[in-house]
């Protein structure tokens, strides 16, 4: 196809004809069915150009929305670990806010099994590493009111120490010491069930308290009063 | 886990998706590229040797021709399935099916760049590859449709340069002015016209042999 008839096609397919060209143009093409040929083809190729371009576009749209698709998905990953990691922080610091125990300290029941008594003590142990705080704290309030009692026994025992027999004041004494042992005992639950319920200012108080008496908990409540300090 | 369901992707039939591109669906396009360029990935090595660059030119070739041949209707769905030659059943999965143009693909390229073509044995690689290589009738039987075929074929195959050029005059619909201003190679408005003509000379030739090696 010469140069000038294919100039002729290219100008008509592409709209840059006048009407009277394009009418002359068109005279030709009915005549001429080589110029039919090439005009046909050439519109074929244009067309498949064009859909080749689309085609492209098409695909690098697709691979731009999956590019921004998987930096949304780090995005998102990140702000969901971000998210999930924030929550965790924040139930955290709700459940130990700053100054608090990091891990409830857990009691030991092998001291609890050589425990003198009827058991409550032990029961009132089995209760707090079960996190059952507030059962808990309802028996050592009981305990605290037989104490109490005992107490009151004590005392008037004490009152009348004087005027009892050896065998009474050996009694009496022992009674002291099982007492002092069971209010310090019920003292220190009483610390771990505070702790447990995040009671901070109930639990400062006592292990100042078991701190400052020369119990057989003083040294292991001034480890744990130095953890929280 | 959460995350996982969350960007979990919805899983589309073989017969969705080409109804989807069909219908130009952008979701469909997009899930129907990300079917092939996976199955295409794993598979290519088992089929023929390429360097990657090439790799990706030939896949870029044959999902154009893929997308093609379904707003084509060369493969439809019905009733679930879909449909291929001879108004029968794919035989196959798209996957495989896109690797059948790729193959074919790949013989274009080796023959435009006068490589040594270097196909793997497909029978020892992939069994269920074998039963979707195109040969002669991959074309449709429909002139027209044949023509624009072959035409988009030697294009797909035709120089870079050339392509270039023929896409800026008949797509962009550049004058020969402005392709001169951007493509500072050519001394003169006569020789960008002269390296046009000739290029589109080139891809008459070419798609007049295929049509005559075809219709022999």
């Amino acid at each position: 196809m010469n140069e000038l008839l294919q100039e002729k096609i290219d100008a008509y397919l592409l709209n840059r004809m006048n009407e009277s060209e394009k009418i002359e143009f068109e005279e030709l093409l009915n005549k001429n069915q080589e110029l039919k040929d090439q005009y046909q083809f050439t519109k074929t190729v244009r067309n498949e150009l064009k859909d080749r371009t689309e085609k492209i576009k098409l695909l690098q749209t697709i691979k731009e929305k999956g590019k921004s698709i998987k930096l949304r998905k780090i995005a998102l990953t990140s702000s969901a670990i971000t998210g999930i990691a924030a929550v965790f922080i924040l139930v955290f610091f709700i459940k130990y806010p700053s100054g608090s125990f990091q891990s409830m300290p857990l009691l030991d029941m092998e001291y609890y099994d050589e425990y003198r008594a009827n058991g409550d003590v032990k029961s009132i142990a089995i209760l707090i590493n079960e996190k059952k705080y507030e059962e808990a704290l309802v028996k050592i309030q009981e305990e605290e009111q037989d104490l109490s009692e005992m107490s009151e026994m004590l005392m008037s025992d004490s009152i009348q120490y004087n005027s009892l027999t050896q065998e009474e004041k050996a009694r009496v004494e022992y009674e002291i010491k099982v007492y002092r042992r069971d209010r310090m005992e019920l003292e220190w639950l009483k610390l771990h069930a505070y702790i447990g319920l995040n009671n901070k200012e109930e639990y400062n108080k006592i292990i100042k308290k078991i701190i400052s008496e020369d119990g057989v908990h003083q040294v292991d409540a001034k480890k744990l009063y130095e953890s929280i300090k | 886990m959460i995350i996982k369901t969350i960007f979990k992707k919805k899983q589309y039939s073989d017969a969705e998706l080409v109804e989807g591109v069909f219908l130009k669906k952008f979701p469909m396009q997009t899930a129907l590229f990300e079917v092939v360029k996976k199955y295409y990935y794993q598979h290519y090595k088992g089929v023929f040797f390429a360097q990657e660059a090439d790799a990706d030119d030939i896949f870029q070739n044959t999902i154009i021709t893929m997308i093609q041949n379904i707003e084509r209707k060369k493969i439809y769905a019905e009733g679930g399935i879909v449909i291929g030659k001879d108004n029968k059943p794919l035989n196959g999965t798209l996957g495989t099916y896109f690797m059948g143009i790729a193959k074919l693909k790949f013989k274009e390229w080796t023959r435009s760049t006068g490589k040594e073509v270097n196909l793997t044995d497909m029978n020892s690689g992939n069994g269920s590859l074998s039963n979707q290589i195109i040969t002669d009738d991959w074309y449709s039987e429909d002139n027209e449709t044949m023509k624009k075929e072959i035409v988009s074929d030697c294009i797909s195959k035709m120089s870079e340069r050339c392509r270039q050029i023929l896409t800026m005059f008949y797509d962009e619909e550049k004058s020969l002015d402005i392709i001169l201003m951007e493509l500072p190679s050519f001394n003169s408005k006569d020789a960008l016209k002269t390296a046009k003509n000739k290029c589109l000379g080139k891809l008459k030739t070419s798609a007049n042999d295929i049509y005559s090696l075809i219709n022999k």
